[in-house]
């Protein structure tokens, strides 16, 4: 049986935002040093997000959605996909990616 | 598993923050530390604005977004230009040109800010108490409860 996705996304991920709860990985850390994305970009740009549906996928265990979002921060300089993934009342924040940016 | 980390440091501001007794959580096969950043964000702000070191690009970004001001609003205060702040919050991990002067002009500003927001949540807290208890046994005030999250280095 196909694995069911959260109906709002959105709204548990700003609500995880406002409690402090938006976690980003180690992993995920690592990478936004290296793309140079601060948190606060992050969450500028999930104030303003839209679900990238397509773009979804399972976790390695195949037991949970990763979700894709995708929004820009304040600036508007940074064009972020933002990959999060749920343990309530946590979003974690599994990687960050700026589309405004080549990768090397 | 979970793991407790004696030490665990914080990347996601730009510069490293080093935090204590950090439970790092696993699960579907994802870490993360088990912390509240909106604890992690107010200790960091507070150990930087203690701090005698200047501030570099990623920690001027980091204060004005955690006090939630545009840069219009801290040009207005600390009279430096808007377009000279973002270059400087641009300047990562190198110092700002902020002056002497400016930079605590703006450490005041930030400190009034996190004040004002502490009063209006005591404030908040004390308007919504019903009652006070007055337990048989007094125990001693826990401050280390209060106190994790500690310091903040340049790594």
């Amino acid at each position: 049986m196909a694995l069911k996705k959260r109906p709002n996304v959105l709204e548990e991920v700003r609500r995880a935002t406002l409690i402090g709860r938006l976690i980003p990985s180690p992993h995920a850390q690592q990478q936004m040093a290296k793309r140079d994305i601060q948190m606060s970009d992050i969450e500028e740009a999930i104030s303003r997000a839209k679900l990238e549906k397509k773009k979804d996928s399972l976790t390695d265990d195949k037991k949970e959605w990763k979700y894709a979002l995708r929004g820009k921060n304040n600036e508007g300089d940074k064009d972020l996909r933002i990959i999060i993934m749920f343990d309530d009342p946590s979003a974690i924040i599994v990687t960050a990616i700026d589309k405004n940016k080549k990768e090397d | 598993m979970n793991k407790i980390l004696e030490t665990y440091t914080f990347k996601g501001f730009g510069f490293d923050v080093l935090l204590k007794n950090v439970v790092l959580k696993s699960v579907h096969g994802e870490e993360y530390p088990d912390i509240n950043m909106n604890e992690v964000k107010l200790s960091t702000a507070k150990a930087l604005l203690n701090s005698k070191q200047r501030l570099n690009g990623y920690q001027l970004k980091f204060l004005r977004t955690f006090l939630k001001m545009s840069f219009d609003e801290v040009s207005n205060k600390i009279h430096v230009p808007a377009s000279t702040l973002r270059s400087w919050e641009n300047k990562g991990a190198d110092f700002t040109g902020l002056t002497i002067d400016q930079e605590k002009a703006f450490r005041i500003l930030a400190i009034n800010t996190i004040l004002e927001n502490e009063k209006s949540q005591y404030g908040l807290n004390l308007t919504l108490t019903k009652e006070f208890t007055s337990p048989k046994k007094q125990t001693a005030l826990d401050l280390e409860a209060n106190l994790d999250y500690s310091f903040v280095s340049n790594g």
